[in-house]
């Protein structure tokens, strides 16, 4: 017989194979996006994380004290000084996420901060002209700043997790936050003597209506979210709702056009705000008064005194197409960036007053 | 023929491509205006519209007193149609550098305050709202009131 129709082949051919390979490496570009999704997941969900840790503290902080932390406290007599106060004899300032260490497993950290001379907690840095060692020859725990709870970054976000301080006491290196305070619409800058407060409704000289009741009027009437300098807020202030009411925030710290416009080694660079332990608004407060994800987009942004308070502000993150904030009642919430730019200012305000409903 | 309906078949995705590439065309419509306080016009006036759906716009007032809105990524000229809340903030005290290379505050304002009522700062509770109509061309008049 004829043995060729007989016998069946036992091989592939190479068009066969030609053609799963070309199935195996269309599906192979197909996963690999997926994998870098499924990665950015993951770490929007360690985040995601990070903000419930930190509500969590926030509301421990709140059971034993009865109040919120300060969003900063800095009673120092240089003009930021407070009634509640009076005149301090020494430096002490700290930041939020300082307050509420004591609630993240980080005791240790709070007992190492020097509580009275606030630089005895900065290392000078020897990139800058110090010996990194001292800032104060006689403290002996002075690395406490770089300190950094895995609690307060974010894994999407860039960047070192140190960031360079400039001061005209000595140069030094700060940890860097990216979980921030909602101090209402602005945040940045706050009252200053020596600084116009473009935004503050209650500054000096303002003829905008107090609300009634405050005892130490401008500072109490500062700022409409629940965090604010000198002063401490409770569940009772959200007036809103504590459920729409943003208590935390997050800052994107991806601004190529902020980097490139400021002068180079200076704090004009993104990655160098928000030094976490640092008390000053602009690293401890966001403001919703911003669209969210808003950035500098040329170096005239960065020379209008709007645009760039409005960057120092602004909520952000490297998750795409929006923010997680944690709201007063503990939850967290993914924000998307096409929220309208007004229910977002209404969100962060603990007594506006406003109606609105938001999505997600 | 076969040859034919894929020229055919090629240009419909061709289109599609084209129509879906031109996506980001910008709807905006130009606005334009102009600040004062009585009659005199005000310079270094930021100009903000803030829509209810879409995207932020700003201006700066000139020395004429005249703003034109820019989107606030920079991309298009002009405003988002439809009912925008105007908000205005006074930047004359700040128009020279307020913050030098180290990070420090440059004394300059002492004394220096908004020349406007700041009830128009907040985008919440500015009383300033227009619409902005579509594919026209839309300037407004802004008289705001002094400081009280």
């Amino acid at each position: 017989m004829n043995s060729r129709n007989d016998k069946k082949p036992n091989g592939f051919t190479l068009v066969e194979l030609l053609v799963v390979i070309a199935i195996i490496g269309v599906m192979v570009g197909l996963l690999l996006p997926a994998v870098q999704a499924a990665r950015e997941a993951a770490r929007r969900m360690s985040c995601s994380n990070n903000l419930k840790q930190l509500a969590l503290a926030s509301h421990n902080f709140h059971d034993t004290f009865g109040k919120f932390p300060y969003g900063m406290l800095r009673n120092d007599n240089n003009g930021w000084g407070h009634p509640e106060f009076g005149t301090p004899t020494v430096s002490r300032r700290y930041a939020l996420m300082h307050q509420l260490m004591m609630f993240c497993e980080q005791q240790a950290f709070w007992e190492n901060w020097d509580q009275l001379t606030f630089n005895n907690n900065r290392l000078s840095d020897p990139r800058f002209g110090g010996d990194g060692v001292t800032m104060d020859p006689t403290n002996a725990t002075s690395a406490v700043g770089q300190t950094l709870a895995n609690t307060l970054r974010c894994p999407s976000n860039p960047g070192s997790m140190w960031n360079v301080s400039h001061s005209p006491t000595g140069n030094g290196v700060y940890a860097r936050g990216d979980y921030f305070g909602c101090a209402g619409q602005r945040g940045y800058p706050g009252f200053n003597a020596t600084r116009p407060s473009l935004w503050n409704p209650f500054g000096p000289g303002s003829d905008y209506p107090r609300p009634p009741g405050g005892k130490s009027t401008a500072s109490q009437a500062r700022a409409n979210g629940m965090f604010s300098r000198c002063i401490q807020f409770g569940m009772r202030d959200a007036l809103d709702g504590t459920s729409n009411t943003i208590l935390l925030g997050e800052r994107a710290y991806f601004d190529p056009m902020f980097d490139q416009c400021g002068p180079p080694a200076t704090t004009t660079m993104i990655g160098n705000w928000g030094w976490v332990w640092f008390g000053a608004e602009g690293n401890a407060f966001l403001g919703t008064g911003v669209p969210i994800n808003y950035r500098i987009r040329s170096c005239a942004d960065m020379a209008d005194p709007v645009r760039y308070d409005d960057r120092i502000n602004a909520f952000g993150s490297m998750h795409p197409g929006g923010v997680q904030v944690a709201m007063t009642d503990g939850s967290v919430r993914f924000v998307s960036e096409s929220i309208s730019a007004l229910v977002f200012n209404a969100m962060g305000t603990r007594a506006g007053n406003e109606v609105f409903t938001s999505e997600n | 023929m076969a040859l034919r309906s894929s020229f055919v078949c090629g240009l419909v995705a061709l289109g599609m491509v084209a129509a879906v590439g031109c996506g980001e065309s910008a709807d905006v419509a130009k606005v334009t205006g102009v600040v004062k306080l009585g009659d005199e016009p005000l310079e270094f006036i930021h100009v903000e519209f803030w829509p209810e759906n879409g995207q932020r716009a700003f201006g700066k007032t000139d020395a004429q007193g005249r703003f034109e809105l820019q989107t606030d990524d920079r991309k298009f000229v002009g405003g988002s149609p439809g009912t925008n809340r105007v908000v205005l903030k006074d930047t004359w005290h700040m128009k020279d550098d307020y913050i030098d290379g180290g990070g420090d505050w440059v004394d300059m304002s002492k004394g220096r305050k908004s020349r406007i009522h700041s009830k128009y700062m907040d985008a919440l509770k500015t009383p300033l709202t227009v619409q902005v109509k579509p594919g026209e061309d839309n300037d407004f008049e802004f008289v705001a009131d002094p400081r009280g």
